[in-house]
């Protein structure tokens, strides 16, 4: 069952096999483009951090991509109503969904850093120290916005959790800039210092874990890091897998 | 009888079940009670179909049955089981009116995914695959991409996934929709098939003449309450009398109306007679008349004559509480 239930996750949509090798071949396209530009430009001081560029495509992104209608298309087309007569629970449902998702995401990012550390080897073009602490910060965020997308996904139908994401990022960001840029102007320490601390900390942890990938933090900054990340990943699941267990599942007709 | 409840253990028993669907955006006068105070029983091997017009509640009572609703009031087991726990699931085939799939999934892909649900090993799926596939005529199909399948195909592998767990509960809702004449008799077959291994099955449908050919149980409902089928079609509610007109329809409509008519319609009319005399008596009265009749037969009351009887019956009784 464990192995259907993966496997589901990366064929349910037939574009979720082309998501990968588009990306894969993009990263590869995008470096040779650049290497190129270097070798016709030797003096250009232009450099690429492919660390953070990795981090907030497949680290941010993939995942977000991964999701689109995980529970949402099946609540809509009817296909949960047999789904949930199964004799499985729909906690483990998710569970296995989201284990499916990750691994997907963890192959995803081997693959991606594997090719770049294989192309900067081969060219010493960019070459980058942390990432290695990049891979590990990758990897947690993508777990926090799998979890967080998957629980969306349980009561926005259709593929609305990506739209939700999408629109809620820019949102949150654009309501950041604003607060701080108030706070600074009317002296509202107070409201900025919260906001950041909610951006920081209640959403998936983009800033804490993009210190640790660029090792702006001590080890114990890391681990705790990590830990936040896990233990917010874990609450998004929980709410998500409550929100599945208290639905009640009809067919719309049309 | 099916729709009076017993205190033996059945495989499917609701007592005194309501569902009012609310939503947070509408108020108590728009809350819609989608069944009243129903109370049934159906015992194992015991083939129940369930009818009524669109909107009075059946979809909803096999959701509460299947666990995908869950009761405002009242109580649901299955197998003795409450509705929708893990134990009552592993007894429970369901199918839904229309069958959902992954349209990149093959035929047999999908069937092995939830055989894998099912906690069913590999080579078991196989097996039964091969086994329900073929009994439904889908072996062809198999390699067939969900997506490319008609509404036909999509119903018989619903109807697959149903009976993936061998259940002791089949709950088919519409199964019949869309299926061609091969498709509906390899169901009916299929039905008698689980029925004499002890499964219980609760079809819905709007197909009666079908239904009437794979069970005479019936379980009949009406703005959410259950109407008692059982005593719509006993004897002594007559026998009903088929008359087909040669001439003078509206006429023959008028003198037949001392007469019980249950329907008139084209150039048919049916009357309910309660002795064999009557039918002399309406030959002679229509032939003195001028009247001709075409054809004429005694039938017993089927179904779909009791569905209308009933509906006619449901909506004079709304008709004049309204009026008051």
């Amino acid at each position: 069952m464990i192995g259907e239930i993966i496997k589901e996750t990366c064929l349910r949509k037939r574009f979720i096999p082309r998501l990968h090798v588009t990306y894969v071949v993009t990263y590869l396209a995008i470096y040779l483009v650049s290497y190129g530009m270097h070798l016709l430009t030797p003096d250009s001081s232009y450099s690429t951090q492919w660390g953070l560029w990795l981090f907030a495509w497949s680290g941010c992104l993939f995942p977000v991509l991964l999701t689109a209608g995980i529970f949402g298309n099946d609540i809509d087309s009817g296909r949960m109503l047999q789904l949930a007569t199964m004799p499985v629970s729909l906690g483990w449902l998710y569970t296995l969904r989201v284990l499916g998702m990750f691994i997907q995401c963890l192959v995803h990012l081997a693959v991606c850093f594997s090719l770049i550390f294989v192309m900067q080897s081969l060219t010493g073009y960019a070459t980058e120290k942390n990432l290695g602490s990049w891979f590990l910060a990758s990897l947690l965020i993508s777990l926090t916005w799998l979890t967080l997308s998957t629980t969306l996904s349980t009561f926005l139908m259709r593929e609305y959790n990506v739209v939700v994401i999408m629109i809620g990022s820019i949102v949150i960001f654009m309501l950041l800039m604003m607060i701080n840029t108030a706070a600074a102007l009317a002296d509202w320490s107070a409201l900025s210092e919260t906001a950041t601390k909610i951006a920081k900390y209640g959403i998936p942890p983009v800033i804490m874990l993009f210190n640790l990938g660029m090792q702006k933090c001590s080890i114990t900054g890391g681990i705790v890091a990590a830990i936040h990340a896990i233990g917010i990943a874990l609450f998004y699941a929980i709410v998500g897998i409550v929100i599945l267990n208290h639905m009640e599942f009809v067919h719309k007709r049309e | 009888m099916c729709t009076n409840h017993d205190d033996q253990t059945a495989a499917i028993d609701c007592k005194q079940l309501t569902k009012v669907y609310k939503s947070l955006w509408t108020t108590q006068s728009q809350h819609v009670c989608a069944l009243r105070d129903v109370s049934l029983s159906i015992e194992a091997g015991q083939i129940v179909g369930l009818i009524g017009p669109n909107g009075a509640g059946k979809t909803t009572l096999m959701n509460l049955i299947a666990g995908l609703l869950r009761p405002t009031s009242g109580d649901i087991t299955v197998g003795g089981f409450t509705a929708g726990s893990m134990k009552a699931k592993r007894l429970l085939g369901y199918m839904p009116e229309s069958p959902a799939f992954l349209e990149g999934y093959t035929v047999e892909a999908m069937f092995n995914y939830y055989s894998s649900l099912c906690h069913i090993g590999k080579d078991g799926r196989a097996k039964q695959s091969q086994e329900l596939l073929d009994r439904l005529g889908l072996h062809s199909m198999r390699s067939r991409q969900c997506g490319s399948l008609s509404h036909g195909m999509r119903q018989r592998l619903g109807l697959a996934i149903a009976m993936v767990m061998q259940p002791k509960v089949l709950i088919l809702d519409e199964p019949s929709n869309a299926l061609d004449p091969i498709g509906i008799v390899q169901l009916r077959e299929l039905v008698f098939a689980l029925s004499s291994e002890g499964t219980a099955i609760l079809i819905s449908s709007h197909r009666l003449y079908e239904l009437e050919k794979i069970t005479s149980t019936f379980i009949g409902i009406w703005n959410g309450q259950i109407v008692d089928i059982g005593k719509n079609i006993s004897p002594e509610n007559g026998q009903l009398v088929r008359i087909e007109i040669k001439n003078e329809f509206e006429r023959a409509k008028q003198l037949l109306s001392t007469w019980d008519v249950v329907r008139a319609s084209g150039t048919e009319v049916i009357l309910k007679i309660s002795s064999q005399q009557d039918i002399a008596s309406i030959v002679s009265h229509l032939t003195k008349k001028g009247v001709y009749i075409k054809s004429l037969c005694c039938d017993d009351e089927s179904i779909e004559d009791v569905f209308l009887r009933i509906s006619q019956n449901e909506n004079r009784e709304k008709e004049q509480f309204s009026d008051r």
